[in-house]
Parts: C-alpha cells; structure tokens; sequence
C-alpha cells in the first residue's frame, strides 16, 4: 500500500497502480495519482502511453494487475450503483446500436439514471444539430461522438471521463463541445477529466494538466505553474561553448557553436545570472506554451 | 531454401493462409478429417455402405467448406485498398487463390471420391460428385463475398430437390453417373460462378457493396457499431428497415424508468435492446410451414420428425450464438450504468437465459403444434416426439451454459464455434433421444435430461464466476 499522500475526497485516485498486458508490457507503471474535485484535468501524453488504459483502469473496466484504483472512495472494479450513477463516461471508440433511432437512445440511455435532465440534452442536440429521428447507423463519426457526450452528460454526472472526446469533431463543434465542459465545471461541483492530443483544447478548459508518460505519471499539477516552471533559454556566448555547459533542471539542450537552446525546469534569476557570468553570455528567456512544453519533455 | 521462400511474392502470400490461428485449427482439423475418412473408408472395405455414405457426405462438406474458406481468405486480402494502390497486388494473390482451390478442393473431392471407386461399394462418379461439391462451394463462397440474405433464394432453390422423392432420386442418379450431360452442366456452372467469383475479387473496389462486408464475424458486427466511414454500407445495413423491424426498434418509443425496477424487468430491458427481437416469432412460422411439408414429401415419418426435432433443438442455440456477441463493443459503457458488478452481470445472464428460453418455447411449440395439426403423424411417433422434449430441453440448458462460458473470451472467430457445437450436440442428443425414446425408455429418458440441465446449471454457475473476474472494457 503507498504512503504517497492522495487529496481528500478526491473523485478518482489511483495507487501504485500497475497494469501489465500479458507477462511483460507494461501499460501502467505504478501510477500514483489522483484527481482533485471540482477541478478539469487534461491527461497527456503520446501514442501508447498508457492513457486509455488510465482511464479504463480508474473506471474499473480493467483490473489493476496490481494496486488500487478508486472512484469516489470505492474499489473501482466493484463500484456501487449509486457511485456509477454518479459517472459520465465517452470512450475512444464510440459504439451504439445502429438499429434505433437518436431519440430512442436517449430514451433507453436515459431509463437507468434515477435523474435525466431532458432539457438539456434537447439543448445540446439541438445547439450540435444532432438529428432526433435519424438512425444511430447513419450518423457520421463526428456526429456519433456528439452524441455520446450528450449521453454522458444527460444525467448530470459529478465525474465526467473523456477518452479523446474531440477527435473526431470539426472546430465549430469542438468550440461548443469546449464551451460546454466550460458551463459544466463553472459550479465548481463537478470534476471533469479528459485525455487528449489537442494541447490547445486542453489550455482552454483545464485548470491542471497531468503527463504520462511510458506508464507513469511525469507531471501532475496547475496548468499555469507548469507553464510558469519550464522555459526555453537562448544562450548566445562571446566563445564557443563548450561540451560540458550545463544548466540545472535541463529538460533539453541544443549546442551550436556560440549558441544553445537549453529547455528547462524550475528556471531561477539566479540560474540565469550564472550563465551570463560564467560564459560571458546573452540569455534570452522565452515562454512556452503547452505544445512545446509537451514536446519538450518529450525530447521530440 | 528459406531466403527463396522469403523473396518469392507467391510463397508468402501462400503462407498467409497458415497465419491466423482459427484457419490453422480449421485446417488441422480438416487434415484430421481427410486421415480418418482415408483409413476409415480401407478398413471398412467392401462391409458397410452406410459408412461409405457418411464418407461421401464427410469428404463432400470438409471439400466444400475448404473452399469457402479460400474464397473468404481472398476477399480479406483483395477488399482493402492496399489492391488498388499497390503495383502488381491483386494477381499473385488470386493466384494463389486458385492453386489452393484446385489443389485442396478438386484434390479433397478427387480423392474420396477416388477412394470410394476403389472400395466399390457405391457406384460414385467423379463428374457427379465433383458437381455437387462445386455448386455447394460456388454457394457457400458467394454467400461470403455478398453477406446478403438474398443468397438464401439459390441456397433454398439449390437444395429444394433433397425435399422431394423425385428431386432426391435425380440427384442420386447424377451422382451415379447415370445423367452425366446434367452433371456436366452442373460442373460447368459451378466453375463459372467460381471464375466469375474470381472476375469480381479481382476487381473489388470501395464502390461495389460487398467491399465493406467484413468476413470475420466479430469484424462485421463492429464496424455496424462504430460508424466508421470506410464502412458506411455496412453501418447503412445495421440500420436498414428490416433490421429496426425484426430487432422491434419501436418499443424504445416510450421507454419506462427502470432505475429502480425489480430484477426481471431489468433483465428484460437489456434483452429488449440487443436480442433477436421478432425473429424467433418469423423463424418459428417458417418451421410452422415447413414441418407439414417435410411429412408431405419425406418417404418416412420418422424423417420428418427429426428434421422438425433438430431445427427446434439447434436453432435457438445459433441464433443466440449469432445475436449476443453485439453486446461485447458496448458491454464496457454499458457496465458502467448504475448497477453493482454482481448485479449488472446477473441481469445479463438472465436477459440471454430468458431470450434463449423464449425463442426456444416458441420454435418448439409452433413446430409441435403444427406436426400435430398439420402433419398429423400417427399417435406412436407423437408419442416419442412428446417424450424427447424433456431431453430436448436439457439439451438446451447444456448448449446455454457453453455459449455463455464461450461468450467470455469475446473473440470473433468464436462465434462460429458454438454453430458447430450446438449441432454436434442436438445431433447427439437427438440421435440418442430417438433411440431412446423408440424404445420407449421413459426413466433413462428423465435421468439423461436431469443430468443434461445438471451440466448445463454448473457450466452456467461456472460461468458467471469467471464472467464476475473478466474484464468489460
């Protein structure tokens, strides 16, 4: 069991999770992790990280093949029916029956929730132009995913799990899909988290970001405080710089001659300084934004 | 000799037809097959034509499902757009297709009937059998190039002849030999559907609607279900009006709250949305008419009896295998609808037992009904129908649990599994029902039906515990 602090109350939290497929791949890592109420958190990371089997595993649909998931402070894999009426789930690939129509899913969906909001998702039907009486078979892509959040969100849930929600939706329909989680999380009561490659997306709605890398968790914070802690310094010397130049909390480092490009963490006036000194330097110090950040620390 | 193999195009693409692993079961079990008909067929010698007959019929179907195999193997390499975008791709691999066809196909067929010449018990000429195990091949590889219902029309008028004495002894003469202008022209047209076959696959393209057909089953159903674009034809079929008809759509007009409903309701609502629907009701009025006249145009009572007796018996089982493997691309969202992990799979336990109890009390009853009314078979035979229901019933709680303990591994390919293990297993227990109840063995009938549903619960129990630690996603 891990003594890793987890934040009170927290709606999702995970353990030393690890999770293997087969006796060697390791999809997760031993991930401690959990995620603040009321807060919207973008989960990052590359292809084959890890991210879908983040979020299965938190959801229960996987089983950890060690550690502990937990939902609202029950085992995930055995979540009570009232904790699961509490969840809102969109998974990667959206599958639905074909053969009904969108307002007979609704109406289907909607049956086993104790609470339905139909009002809203009329309004979201209508504001997506999803079409009531068009068959699920019919749909396009982009419209089936609209119409999988709008299933999720119909109950109003407390937790809200996207896997990729915007893959497949044109920029109008990803602005009101962003405006959308905007209007959800405003109350502060609802806690929303969301994996996705589109880092500008992520900038506009989430108030923390979490990076996963090969199975593990590499940073988990405020989205302005990793913004603030790494940065790109341009390094231009009198002399050539040597082999050796170094900067503390490198993330990445590019020499050519006169001049480097450092990429690094937790950048201090003082470091700065130093490096002026010491090589008689001109620093430059640019801000990233979440693209870069992303790249960056993953030496791409 | 292994660097020749790994440059030469045609030998790669032959192996492709050892790779997967259900082909490769397939074809051990057909080289299984082709030893145990060889040394059969010798050790029986010149004794026992009924054996020889099994032989004929063995070899015939282990040759016609080889080559729809092949035809299906073809159409997965040359439906993609890999055909139309590499140089030089479609030839080699219809090439190989052919050599394949030839060989294992005409050499299968060739060499039973090849065999049975040699033993000479049946006159069996190679022209005759060689038609009938073309014309079923040229079907059955049709049938997976289209994935139409509408194949069922050639199907139906192909085997009509079998229903009739006249048809049967027409057939049986080409077999013979005694017509071989007819089982020329047999042989002729089957060869021209399998080139024009061949014409079509070399010609695939995203526009013609067999492109998008997926072969493997657990594909077909999946891409109906995520609405990829490749596949729009596909997901257009999963919606078309017959589909929201059989599958009764409308009742999701006005869906009551379930949220706090008891556990048969429940049951009943997760049926509602994923089962066959009508279809049993259709099935059922198909057998209703069929079973007056199998008595009509059978020679034999008994006949027609075990016809009616194993389309009652089988066809609920394939029909349940064929309908709920849907539920596994949604069984991971679904689980997470407001019920505990027990609970949710205990209502999808009951909603499959109660689809399968209903289509099987359907079928059954219409086709006793209607043997009764219609057929009017002597009471003798009523009688033994009557008293192989109960085995009958065992039967299906035993064909229940195994689909259900199959239905965990989730894998495409296993849906075609329980088809031949239903059949397997209603054939058996049809055959020792028959005895049985011929003999009018009652007690024996009882105890093999009890310890049947005995099997079938403990499988059922099995299963649920195994369903309980299996991963939903």
């Amino acid at each position: 069991m891990s003594d890793a602090p987890i934040a009170p109350r927290a709606p999702l939290q995970l353990r030393r999770v690890h999770k293997y497929y087969g006796a060697s791949v390791a999809a997760l890592d031993g991930v401690d992790w959990s995620v603040p109420a009321g807060s919207v958190v973008g989960l990052l990371g590359q292809n084959a990280a890890g991210k879908t089997t983040l979020i299965k595993t938190a959801l229960g649909l996987l089983r950890p093949t060690r550690g502990e998931a937990q939902i609202f402070g029950e085992d995930a894999w055995d979540l009570p029916a009232a904790v699961k009426a509490r969840i809102g789930y969109v998974p990667q690939v959206i599958t639905l029956y074909p053969w009904l129509r969108v307002r007979q899913l609704i109406n289907y969906t909607a049956s086993f929730y104790p609470h339905w909001n139909d009002e809203l998702v009329r309004t979201l039907a209508l504001n997506w132009a999803i079409p009531r009486e068009e068959k699920v078979g019919n749909l396009s892509v982009g419209t089936l995913q609209k119409l999988a959040i709008v299933l999720a969100l119909g109950h109003e849930p407390e937790l809200l799990v996207l896997d990729e929600p915007a893959a497949s939706l044109d920029p109008g329909a990803r602005r009101d899909f962003l405006r959308t989680i905007l209007d959800i999380a405003a109350d502060g009561r609802r806690t929303i988290l969301f994996s996705t490659h589109i880092t500008s997306d992520l900038e506009r709605v989430a108030d923390r970001v979490a990076i996963l890398r090969a199975g593990k968790i590499t940073y988990d914070g405020e989205l302005d405080e990793l913004k603030d802690s790494v940065k790109r310094l341009h390094v231009t010397a009198e002399a050539p710089l040597p082999p050796t130049f170094s900067v503390p909390g490198t993330v990445r480092l590019k020499i050519e001659g006169n001049e480097a490009l450092v990429s690094v963490r937790d950048v201090s006036e003082k470091i700065v300084d130093d490096i002026r000194r010491n090589y008689a330097a001109t620093v430059g110090v640019q801000d990233l934004n979440l693209e870069d950040i992303f790249l960056e620390l993953h030496h791409a | 000799m292994r660097n020749r193999i790994e440059r030469s195009r045609y030998a790669q693409i032959a192996l492709t037809y050892t790779k997967p692993l259900p082909i490769r079961i397939w074809a051990a079990s057909t080289a299984i097959g082709v030893l145990w008909i060889a040394v059969t067929t010798v050790l029986v010698g010149t004794t026992d034509s009924g054996v020889h007959a099994a032989m004929l019929f063995l070899g015939g179907s282990m040759a016609v499902w080889v080559g729809a195999m092949i035809a299906a193997h073809a159409k997965e390499q040359l439906a993609d757009p890999r055909a139309s975008l590499v140089p030089h791709f479609r030839t080699p691999h219809l090439v190989v297709a052919a050599v394949m066809f030839l060989v294992l196909v005409i050499g299968l067929a060739s060499a039973v009937a090849g065999l049975q010449a040699w033993v000479a018990v049946h006159d069996v000429s190679l022209t005759g059998y060689l038609a009938f195990v073309l014309v079923l091949t040229a079907l059955l590889a049709w049938m997976a190039q289209l994935q139409s219902p509408a194949m069922l029309i050639p199907i139906a008028a192909v085997l009509s002849p079998v229903m009739f004495a006249d048809g049967r002894a027409w057939l049986s003469e080409i077999l013979r030999g005694g017509a071989p202008k007819t089982g020329y022209v047999l042989l002729s047209a089957s060869i021209a559907a399998l080139v024009a076959l061949w014409w079509r696959l070399s010609r695939m393209h995203e526009e013609m609607p067999d492109y998008a057909c997926g072969v493997s089953p657990g594909l077909r159903l999946k891409v109906r279900m995520t609405g990829d674009p490749i596949f729009r034809r596909e997901n257009a079929a999963g919606a078309s009006r017959i589909e929201t008809f059989v599958r009764h759509a409308a009742r999701f007009d006005y869906v009551p709250n379930i949220a706090a409903a008891g556990f048969w309701r429940r049951a009943r609502h997760w049926r509602h949305v994923i089962g066959t629907g009508r279809m049993p009701i259709f099935v059922a009025a198909l057998l209703g008419v069929w079973v007056p006249l199998l008595h009509s145009t059978m020679t034999k009572d008994d006949v027609g009896l075990m016809v009616a007796l194993v389309a009652a018996s089988m066809v609920p089982g394939q029909m349940f295998a064929a309908t709920w493997p849907r539920r596994w691309y949604v069984l991971g969202e679904e689980s997470l609808r407001p019920a505990s992990r027990r609970q949710f799979l205990r209502e999808q336990g009951a909603a499959m037992a109660l689809e399968y109890a209903l289509t099987w009390a359907w079928l059954s009853a219409v086709t006793f009904t209607s043997a009764t009314l219609f057929a009017r078979w002597p009471y003798g035979v009523f009688a033994q129908l009557m008293m192989a229901l109960p085995l009958m019933a065992g039967v299906q709680v035993l064909i229940f649990g195994i689909l259900v303990w199959i239905l965990r591994f989730r894998a495409g390919w296993l849906i075609i599994a329980p088809i031949f293990l239903v059949t397997a297993i209603g054939l058996a227990a049809l055959i020792a029902g028959g005895t049985m109840a011929h003999a009018r063995e009652v007690g024996m009938i009882m105890l093999v039906a009890a310890l049947l549903t005995v099997a079938g619960v403990g499988i059922t129990l099995d299963a649920y515990r195994r369903w309980l630690v299996t991963e939903l996603d």
